[in-house]
């Protein structure tokens, strides 16, 4: 098990959001032929899961991408091995094509895969021996300026190594995935609660309007109710919410007409991510 | 040939309803209860129409038990998320639509923007003559048209008769002798000479407001009305499409034990650019900054700097009237300002977004979107 700092965890996230917008309607990619993709797939196939950050693909290739914010590890490649695993039949019932090539792709900020010389030959040597597995270099809000492997298709290689553009603004399409820590589901959860809140003029909530309010977000592959109690509860340590009934409904801290008092949540909000003791957390 | 018939006032109203029987379910006895004195009574739709009376209980008529009513009648567009209230009487605002527009977070008023009534004007060339205007700042009012004089807390409010509201209206608005002006309520007359003669006179207001100004030709006044709504219509429609959509997929196959949960965007987000008169200083960026944060009382909105750096800020805002939030970003010596709609961004917030630009930072300023 890693332990990743919660920075580095949100560059992660930044950078998953960055993968994925090359991939819209008007880019290279798409234009390309990329034209279907899912993010955060969670694969399960008997007792196995697999979980990369986003899968694209074209009539012939499927992509699976996994995003690493920080400084290549020797993890990095076995979790890229593991998706090179996944069964063909999954891919089938995914894409529903019956052929279909796969490639999967390491993709790193370009300054955290030059920071360290030694990882990053270790990671590279043993790649050439890698088929089915590639290592993008993405320059923060610029483009992609290095491809290392094979797509298997001249046009392809072509295209990405002569640099991709991206979106002037990076979106924040994708806020959570299962393996986020605690505190940024406990983030987006009150900030959507928030929103709600001036919506219908009710700052109470429960377990059940938890989960609706983040339907359309994967922030757990199994026994969601169980992270959300835990993000309430998470959320109450922080004073963003009050208990009304224990472990059924809760309230906000928050008075809708008082400014002083949005101020104050807000403010309360934003700390989550800042508080002592939470810089590290295990993925 | 249009006839002459009852005035008519229409209100124009963005909703997040499915239905307008969720209004009347859910929400007119909390109203009822909040107001004490004004009852709603809702019914239909006939034919896609409801009917809205509002009894007002601080003005008994007549026999005791008698209460002055008033009705609006309501038709959907847009499936739904643009309302069409109208009314051939003059109820008071603001014992009708007013307080349950206020009170109800799923509605608010549409927007008329200056640069909208501008064209509309311009098209009728000849035809149109400008009878009266309202234009404002936060401080400051001028009424050319309406005579009356009255200050109200430190609201300086002047109003003069003019024998020529044209000419003032290029002297005051477009010049800015005293400083940008915002056009409120405009009032204008549509003349068409054939045969016989056919006018109307209409008054536009910048809260989604349009109205005839006694009786007129109804034909005049339904084109006026076709181009509001189809403006409107264009409006929501764009919103929609620069709006992020999502939904979770979730395929099993039992055959090979496999189940697979992810998320499809299916429509990702368009910033919608609202183009500026000038560049954004750093004084600018301050004031949108503070509007969009913590100046709740000024813009209805408060949010965070989710990030800046010396040149860019990206704030996400909330609507505290109940639109959902938005992201904005501002950019130091642009002359635009970019909102990215997320899921949850209602057209209505978009609206209020431009409202507070053209209030408190730029007029002249214009909506547009990516897909144009």
């Amino acid at each position: 098990m890693a332990t990743l700092s919660l920075k580095t965890y949100l560059d992660h996230m930044d950078l998953k959001n960055w993968a994925f917008s090359l991939f819209d309607d008007g880019y290279s990619l798409h234009t390309y032929g990329f034209k279907s993709r899912r993010a955060t797939p969670s694969i399960t196939m008997e007792a196995k899961t697999w979980t990369p950050d986003l899968v694209v693909w074209s009539d012939r290739k499927i992509l699976i991408v996994e995003c690493k914010g920080g400084k290549p590890t020797e993890g990095d490649l076995i979790q890229a091995k593991t998706y090179a695993d996944i069964p063909e039949s999954a891919l089938l019932t995914l894409t529903g094509l019956a052929k279909i090539e796969r490639k999967v792709v390491l993709l790193y900020f370009k300054d955290m895969l030059q920071s360290d010389v030694e990882a990053r030959e270790a990671l590279l040597a043993k790649l050439a021996l890698q088929r089915d597995i590639l290592v993008w270099t993405y320059e923060r809000g610029f483009s992609v300026t290095s491809v290392q492997g094979s797509h298997d298709e001249d046009e392809l290689d072509s295209l990405l190594k002569g640099g991709l553009d991206v979106p002037r603004l990076l979106s924040h399409r994708i806020e959570i995935q299962p393996d986020s820590p605690i505190v940024l589901l406990e983030k987006l959860l009150f900030r959507k609660l928030w929103e709600r809140a001036f919506r219908y003029k009710d700052t109470r909530f429960t377990i059940g309007t938890a989960r609706e309010i983040l339907d359309g977000h994967i922030f757990a592959v199994k026994n969601p109710d169980k992270k959300l109690n835990e993000a309430i509860s998470s959320g109450e340590s922080h004073g963003l919410c009050n208990t009304e009934q224990p472990g059924q409904v809760w309230k906000l801290n928050v008075i809708l007409e008082s400014p002083p008092s949005i101020q104050n949540y807000l403010q309360r909000l934003q700390a989550v991510l800042k508080y002592p003791g939470l810089q590290e957390f295990s993925d | 040939m249009g006839v002459e018939v009852g005035v008519i006032k229409e209100i124009f109203v963005w909703s997040d309803f499915d239905s307008p029987t969720e209004l009347r379910d859910l929400w007119l006895l909390p109203f009822e209860s909040a107001m004490k004195t004004i009852r709603i009574n809702m019914s239909g739709p006939i034919n896609n129409e409801w009917t809205l009376k509002f009894t007002d209980l601080e003005r008994p008529i007549g026999t005791e038990g008698n209460f002055e009513q008033y009705i609006y009648r309501l038709q959907t567009h847009c499936e739904g998320r643009l309302w069409e209230l109208y009314t051939y009487s003059s109820p008071p605002l603001h014992r009708t639509i007013g307080p349950l527009v206020k009170f109800v977070p799923k509605l608010g008023y549409a927007l008329f923007p200056p640069n909208f009534v501008k064209d509309l004007l311009q098209s009728y060339g000849p035809n149109e003559e400008l009878t009266a205007f309202k234009a404002d700042r936060d401080y400051f009012s001028i009424e050319v048209g309406n005579p009356s004089e009255l200050v109200r807390e430190n609201f300086a409010e002047m109003s003069y008769k003019s024998s020529n509201v044209q000419e003032d209206f290029v002297t005051l608005v477009e010049k800015k002798p005293v400083g940008p002006l915002l056009l409120t309520s405009t009032d204008f007359k549509i003349t068409y000479h054939s045969s016989k003669v056919r006018a109307c006179k209409i008054r536009i207001e910048i809260n989604g407001r349009l109205g005839q100004v006694g009786k007129g030709d109804t034909e005049i006044f339904q084109e006026v009305r076709e181009r509001a709504l189809k403006f409107l219509t264009t409006q929501i429609e764009k919103t929609l499409l620069s709006t992020q959509t999502d939904r979770i997929e979730v395929i099993k196959d039992a055959e090979s034990h496999t189940e697979i949960v992810s998320r499809e965007i299916t429509q990702p987000s368009q910033p919608i650019i609202i183009k500026l008169t000038k560049p954004i200083d750093l004084s600018m960026r301050r004031r949108i900054e503070g509007l969009f944060t913590r100046d709740m009382r000024k813009s209805g909105f408060f949010g965070n700097i989710d990030w800046k750096s010396d040149s860019q800020s990206t704030i996400r805002t909330t609507d505290t009237q109940g639109g959902g939030d938005a992201i904005l970003n501002i950019q130091l010596g642009k002359d635009f300002l970019l909102i990215s709609p997320i899921s949850s961004t209602t057209a209505r917030a978009v609206d209020r977004i431009y409202h507070v630009i053209l209030e408190k930072i730029d007029v002249d300023s214009l909506l547009t979107h990516m897909l144009e």
